[in-house]
Parts: C-alpha cells; structure tokens; sequence
C-alpha cells in the first residue's frame, strides 16, 4: 500500500494544502506512487505531523503527537489518496474529520472511504473494503512501521511483549528492543542444543581421552552442526549490524556463554579484540543505528509504510550518506516517509522525492516545487543526488551564506587586492613597490582561502 | 543596482497615479489598502526588466508584466492565467522606510527586491547616494567588481575611508550583493556567457546587467 497524495483543508499550520506523491512524467514510474518521500523544512512547518497523520487516517492509530492535539483542530476534511496492488491498480481515499457527537456532545472522528477502485475501475465499496482487508493487509503487505525523532534507548528487553499486537509497529509508544523478542525463542533454541553437543564432546574427551581419532570425530560434529543449523545471532551479525558497527569499529557478538533465555538479553556487542561493551556504554550513535537496522531487519516490512521522524540523531555526516538506501535493502517494496534536517540524508533523494515545507507570508504552509513549467523530470532545477554538500545547504536548506563573518571578511579583502592589481596593471605600474605588496597579500589571503573553495 | 528609469508619467496604471496624484496634492496620509499592489509591483517589474532592483537576479517573467494586462488603467491578471499574478519572487522595498507611515504607495520610494533579501534586510536603509533612480546614479561610482572572486567591493578610488565603510556594509547587510546564493548564480551566469562566446553559440543577458557589463564584451 502507498500513498499518492495527501490533501489538508485546514489543520493547525496548514490551510489548503495539498502534495502529489507520484513520479513526475518522463519516469519510468510516472504517476506511480513515489517509493520514498523526504519532508524538509523549517522547525514547525508540520514534518512530524504529515508523518504522524498517515496512521491516523489509515489505521485510525494516535501516535504521541495526535494524542497531544486539540481534536476540535481537525475541523476540516483532511484526505490520503492510497493505491495497492502489484501495479496500484485498486485505490482509496480516506477523508477524516472530526465531528460532535450529537448524544454524548463529545467530538468524534468520522472516517470516509470514498473513490474506492478495483483493477483501475470504479467499484462498490464493501467489495474494495474486503479486498484490502481480507486479501491484501492479511496475506500480502506486513504492518506499517513508526520510528519517531526520540526513540526509546533502554535496551532492556520486556520478554511477555508481542511488537506486533497493535495496529501498527508504533516505536514512539513501545521499546524498540523489544524486537529482539521476534527471534529469542530462536537463539535459545540455537543456544541449547549446542550447549548439548558441547557437552558430548566434554564427555567424550572424558571418556576417550587417549583415542585422538573420537575427540576429533565429536569436534566435527560441532563444526558440521554449525555449518548448517541457522544461527539467528549470526545472521543478524552479517546480513543486517556489522557493516554500519564497522564504523564504529565494533561488532554484533555473536559467541554466546548463556543458559537460559533470561541470561541471553539484549544483543551484544564487542570490539575487534573481542572485548564486550556494556550495553550502558553504548555511544548513542550505536544505539541509533542499531535501533533503527535491526526492526527493519527482523520485522521483514514488505509492501507497506515505514515513517522515519530525524533518521540522522547522532549520526555522524558519513553514515548518514548511507542510511537510507539501506534501509530500503532491508525492506521490500515498501513506501519510506522521512522527515529530516539533514542535507545529508536528503541527498539521498531525487528532487521529486524531496517535500520542501515552506511558511508563507500569513504562517500558512505551502510546498516549495523545484520545477519550473510542467512537473517533468527534465524540468527540475536542482538535484540533491548530483550536488555538492554546501550546495544542498545553500538551494534546499536556504542556508544561503557562504561561511562564517570571517570569511566573508577575508573574501572581501581578496577582492579589493584584485580589483586594485588589475587597475595598477592597467596603468602599467606593475613595477612600483605598491604591486609588489598587493601580490604578496592576494598570495597570503589565496593560501587562507582557496584550499576551501 | 545599475540605474534604473522609472518615469512616472508614462505609468499604465493611471487608477494608482490618479490616486496618489490626490493624495499628495491634499498632502492626505496614504491608505494601507493593498488595492493597487499588483499595479505598482508590475509597472516597477517593467521598469527594472523583471530582475531585483539590488541583486540584479531574476525574479519575474516578462509575460506576468507584458502591457496588454492593463486595461482602462488598471492591472488585470485572472489567477487562471498560465503566469498567475503572484508567480514572481519579489517583494515590494520601501527605499525610506520612514515614508511608509505617511506615504507607503510613493512611487519613487518604491522597488521590487528579491524577497529572500528583503527578509534579511529587514528595516536597512540603503545609503541615500545609492537609490537607483537617481539622476547622478551609476553604479561604477560606488562600487568595482573583482572577476576573481566575483564579489562587489567599494570603489577603490574612493579616499575616504568611512565612505568606503559605509559601501561595503551595504553590500554585505543591505544590498546583499555577494550573498552566497546571489554570487554564486552571478559567477554561473556570467561564466556561462564566456563559454557560449567561445563556442559562438547565442546567449541572452536578462539579469546581473552591472556585472556582465564588467566582466565581458558583449557582441
């Protein structure tokens, strides 16, 4: 399921706005669903809550936000346009709206689905419901994913807790560590059993200890038992943590000594001289990337919405290059929602991905375009893929300056000795001692300067 | 920044003109109805070829200030136009700002400036010796241009030095001459220009008219 528009009549900063969330003509995909949306703007354009209001609308989910909201707010409609189906060929859209209950003189929400399509033809409405319900959100597409701005850190692990008890995966309402319990079953599984077979081989050598040809025999059997028994911690360690805890030069560790399935916890993690770091000495970059890759991983998303509220907290400029695509490698088919501050991760969108909230004279929200005539993708001004940092900084963040004051100071006297060296130059007085100073500053400011530019 | 002619009495808008013409003969107070905006924003666009007043970037196509769109003196552009009546990036700049209590519509305090700089401008007052439409104004009186580093400097031949100050905090916090951006699209476009002359291919200069004319022969 993704979502191809969002229209809000008039909610807290936004009045009559509307997105488009299909690729632009001249795409491959044109006028598919986008598989990925970046929201950017200032602090307060409403990022987190057009993030926060797609679950609203499609599972009638209040996330902390909503929660928080004056309802009443929600006095006009607002509409999510939605299409599923291997080519979107069956559409919704919801309108939500909040209304007083007439008996109970309390305000309600009143969800509409209207528009409803099948195989790209009007259909009735029963029928288009119980195609989504029945056959799509039960057999095809897993549940939608919400990763807020401030995800819950504590790693300590609540073992009676199903991640997959509500509506949606909702990590501003639920420990994300609490998806380790998806395979702990699995890891104590791993870990007994080879516990066992560790115990045969002690008692064989105890048995047989000058019969060399036995204990190896016992060994084998460890090595050829690991070599086929799935290993959960392993399989985490490689296709999923080690190579973004390789930038901290750490590891998922993946040689346990426990017995029972309280002693397993957490995942644990050890650095290149197999030296285990407490979970409590975690940096909180660690716990970042770690509680973002692993429920993408062990959640297994396909076909459905996953929301990332600041992907890039405490990531350092270089792992946040990398994030986002591979988040996508974790996910299948499924439509990501960003909401970011960083130019970094926005390079890691095309400019029709990227929604660019903008306050306008009145404080009212309107959507920046970065086309000029018809929304094509060869009429896009800028591409945060093919642009330099300051770039994307300067055009997409509006960051407009070129530096610090001092800078601007040191450029504008490298200015004035040009302009002065060339009018001397003209003058032919090139030879005079005054030339000969200017030249020696322009060399002096040059070295300051242009290793940066 | 390069001069600009702003004749009143060639206005299309006479509506605007007739009532200011009135305020000022019964030295009445301007009224801060917005009724003729779009009138004095299209009439400075023509003046100043669509581009800001200070920057030179281009902020407004041709086609939203073409002379057909005024009839019997007044401007008029449906919002179902191709080019809607709000599809420019300017923003209108009192000169003095201290007109604006009592004169707010003057025509000859007003220009149309990139609205990005005019946020960072704010209240600033440009120097009174810099206003575009001056009679005396030319732009290479006050200020050079390094092709180097594309950055608008005081004009070195200026001795004194507090007048040279008072330049260069124009250009840096009034004018925004080499903001970022601005300086950055300036040294594309007339580095653009160059390669095209090389290649003699054709160009068309519609914005940064002061600093092309600096920097190359046009042909």
């Amino acid at each position: 399921m993704k979502i191809s528009k969002i229209e809000i009549k008039d909610f807290h900063q936004f009045k009559d706005f509307s997105i488009d969330l299909t690729y632009p003509k001249g795409h491959a995909k044109e006028g598919q669903p986008l598989d990925k949306v970046c929201f950017i703007g200032q602090s307060g354009t409403g990022k987190t809550t057009l993030l926060e209001l797609i679950p609203m609308h499609l599972y009638s989910h209040e996330t902390n936000l909503i929660k928080k909201s004056d309802p009443t707010s929600l006095s006009k409609k607002t509409k999510i346009h939605i299409s599923y189906g291997k080519k979107y060929e069956n559409s919704f859209e919801i309108e939500l709206l909040w209304e007083l209950n007439k008996d109970t003189k309390k305000m309600r929400l009143k969800w509409s689905w209207t528009n409803a399509k099948l195989n790209s033809l009007e259909a009735d409405h029963d029928k288009a419901v119980e195609k989504l319900d029945e056959w799509w959100l039960k057999d095809v597409s897993s549940k939608m994913i919400y990763f807020p701005s401030s995800l819950n850190y504590d790693l300590d692990i609540e073992n009676e807790i199903d991640i997959n008890s509500d509506d949606i995966v909702d990590f501003s309402q639920q420990k994300v560590a609490n998806v380790w319990n998806l395979i702990l079953d699995n890891i104590q599984k791993y870990q007994e059993e080879e516990l066992q077979i560790r115990q045969e081989i002690s008692k064989t050598v105890e048995q047989s200890s000058n019969n060399l040809e036995t204990i190896q025999k016992a060994l084998k059997k460890l090595e050829d038992w690991k070599s086929i028994e799935f290993n959960p911690i392993q399989d985490v360690a490689e296709n999923c943590l080690d190579k973004l805890l390789a930038n901290f030069k750490l590891k998922v560790k993946t040689e346990l000594d426990i017995k029972t399935k309280d002693d397993i916890g957490f995942i644990k993690v050890e650095d290149y001289h197999k030296n285990e770091i407490p979970n409590g000495l975690w940096s909180t970059g660690t716990k970042q990337v770690i509680l973002s890759a692993l429920p993408l991983y062990l959640l297994k998303p396909k076909h459905t919405i996953i929301l990332f509220d600041e992907p890039e907290r405490s990531l350092y400029p270089d792992l946040q290059r990398t994030i986002v695509d591979y988040y996508s490698s974790l996910a299948d088919d499924c439509q990501f929602f960003y909401a970011t501050h960083s130019p970094i991760i926005s390079s890691s969108f095309d400019p029709w991905e990227i929604v660019e909230l903008k306050f306008n004279e009145e404080g009212k929200i309107y959507r920046e375009v970065y086309y000029e005539g018809e929304n094509h993708v060869d009429n896009y001004k800028w591409n945060p893929k093919l642009m330099r940092w300051d770039d994307i900084l300067q055009r997409v963040f509006d960051l407009q300056d070129d530096g610090s004051p001092l800078r601007r100071e040191k450029l504008n006297e490298l200015a004035t000795y040009n302009v002065k060296y060339r009018k001397l130059e003209k003058k032919g007085a090139l030879d005079q001692p005054e030339a000969k100073e200017i030249i020696k500053n322009i060399e002096k400011l040059s070295k300051e300067l242009s290793s940066w530019n | 920044m390069r001069k600009i002619d702003k004749n009143y009495n060639v206005l299309l808008s006479t509506q605007y003109k007739t009532l200011v013409d009135n305020l000022e003969s019964n030295s009445t107070k301007h009224p801060l109805s917005r009724t003729y905006y779009d009138d004095i924003a299209m009439e400075l666009y023509k003046c100043q070829q669509g581009v800001c007043a200070y920057t030179e970037r281009w902020i407004c196509p041709k086609e939203l200030y073409d002379s057909t769109l005024w009839v019997n003196g007044k401007y008029q552009n449906e919002d179902s136009a191709e080019y809607r009546r709000v599809d420019h990036a300017g923003e209108m700049d009192h000169f003095d700002p201290n007109l604006k209590k009592d004169k707010y519509w003057l025509w000859s305090n007003l220009f149309m400036i990139d609205a990005t700089i005019n946020s960072r401008k704010s209240n600033e007052q440009p120097s009174s010796f810099l206003k575009p439409d001056l009679d005396d104004y030319a732009p290479e009186k006050y200020f050079d241009y390094d092709e180097e580093t594309h950055r608008f400097i005081p004009n070195t031949d200026i001795e004194d030095e507090n007048t040279r100050d008072e330049i260069q905090r124009m250009i840096d916090n009034v004018l925004f001459l080499n903001h970022g951006v601005v300086r950055k699209d300036r040294e594309n476009f007339i580095n653009d220009i160059r390669l095209k002359q090389k290649y003699n291919t054709p160009y068309k200069v519609d914005r940064f008219f002061t600093a092309v004319n600096w920097c190359i022969e046009l042909q």
